[in-house]
């Protein structure tokens, strides 16, 4: 499969370089129904260091820009890196990329009018998102989504988060941990597995734990979590 | 209001986070104080004076929403109030823990009170009249842990406000106010 993409390849490259027009009509029909092939997979013709050069980085960028758009697009805004260059690699077929070139033509959309950008989580994590998928938009979003009473009181799983932004519960979770971080949200680790609540203890007086503060995010869970307020459990 | 034993519960206790740790700093600073503060409470009102980490203590289980504080959780809440001076670990292994929601000089002072309040000056009691004898009672003197009430004496005895005697037996064990 590698030796025939790389036959092809050369012909096609031979075959836009030169000046000699093509040989014959049926060599002129391989190289159609390979620009085809390449076409039907997303990639005019792959830039590759030969054919760009010096600019390769700046080239790359720029068709890694196009083609990030549309399985962006499906993924909600927002995808892990190591998605993307599975994605592209397979794309191009031969001429691969590295994880390198990857970063460094992401990086470069820093300097370009491009709608997307490279973004790096606390956690180290690394994805690609729409400038459209902004932090503050994702998390006003969370905001809603933990204060309504169910999940006030039952809080909120990575998966559920996804459903609701229409992302992917591994972007949905590195959201949750930003928000976490943020001193927005608080965790809770058990065997029902893990889950995200706002955080009431910002609304909590130490000196006064048993004061509520009217329409205070405490006193908004207190409603949802508990219906009685008068439950009797001895020890 | 929700309670444990007699001891009425906060809110709070019925929000799941509150038995995980929480790793971002500030979170876990309100945490670690809401917990100090339940703990001395909870054992200021049942009388609790010694806590073991690996032991049923209610506080750090709400069965209602499922939820248990771990060892690595019940080891840092219980460190902060030992760092507080309100609390000693008894071994090193960090297994059990000497509450005092009466600090020593605390606890010498409610002793000295106790023993003015009902003219014990120049008088003669056992320490375990005064832990368990009938003017001690309604006070939080009654029922106190032995050790705890050793220390206090000792300390008003090198203030020179009584002296401890021993008897034939530790339950013999007493002291003469000089107050």
């Amino acid at each position: 499969m590698v030796m025939l993409a790389e036959k092809m390849r050369q012909k096609l490259l031979s075959g836009s370089s030169s000046q000699v027009a093509a040989t014959n009509d049926e060599e002129m029909g391989s190289k159609e129904e390979m620009q085809d092939w390449l076409l039907s997979v997303g990639i005019v013709s792959p830039v590759t260091k030969e054919s760009a050069g010096a600019l390769y980085h700046q080239q790359l960028s720029r068709q890694l820009a196009d083609f990030v758009k549309v399985p962006l697009e499906r993924a909600g805004g927002i995808m892990n890196l190591i998605d993307i260059y599975c994605l592209f690699n397979r794309a191009r077929g031969t001429e691969l990329i590295s994880p390198d070139d990857l970063l460094r033509a992401c990086s470069l959309w820093e300097k370009f009018n491009v709608p997307v950008m490279l973004k790096k989580f606390e956690s180290g994590v690394m994805v690609i998102q729409n400038k459209s998928h902004s932090d503050e938009e994702v998390f006003s979003r969370i905001r809603s989504l933990v204060q309504k009473p169910d999940t006030l009181k039952s809080g909120v799983s990575a998966t559920d988060a996804a459903r609701t932004l229409g992302i992917a519960p591994a972007m949905a979770k590195e959201h949750l941990l930003a928000a976490e971080s943020k001193g927005f949200l608080c965790r809770d680790v058990s065997p029902d597995g893990f889950r995200f609540f706002i955080n009431i203890f910002q609304d909590i007086d130490p000196n006064d734990a048993y004061l509520v503060k009217e329409y205070g995010v405490y006193d908004s869970w207190i409603r949802a979590a508990i219906p009685s307020r008068s439950q009797f459990v001895s020890a | 209001m929700q309670t444990l034993g007699d001891h009425k519960l906060p809110h709070f206790f019925n929000y799941p986070p509150y038995f995980t740790l929480q790793p971002v700093r500030e979170t876990r600073e309100k945490q670690i104080q809401l917990w100090k503060e339940l703990i001395l409470d909870y054992c200021r009102t049942q009388k609790v004076f010694i806590i073991g980490l690996e032991e049923d203590f209610p506080l750090f289980s709400n069965p209602g929403i499922e939820r248990s504080l771990n060892h690595e959780a019940r080891e840092v809440f219980l460190s902060a109030i030992v760092l507080d001076g309100r609390a000693e670990w008894m071994d090193k292994s960090h297994r059990q823990c000497l509450i005092l929601w009466h600090r020593i000089k605390d606890w010498a002072d409610i002793i000295l009170n106790f023993a003015k309040e009902n003219g014990l000056e120049d008088s003669v009691m056992t320490v375990e009249e005064i832990r368990t004898g009938i003017e001690s009672r309604g006070t939080d003197i009654h029922g106190m842990d032995r050790g705890v009430l050793m220390r206090a004496l000792k300390l008003l005895e090198n203030k020179g406000k009584l002296a401890i005697f021993k008897g034939s037996s530790t339950d013999d064990d007493g002291v003469k106010f000089s107050v």
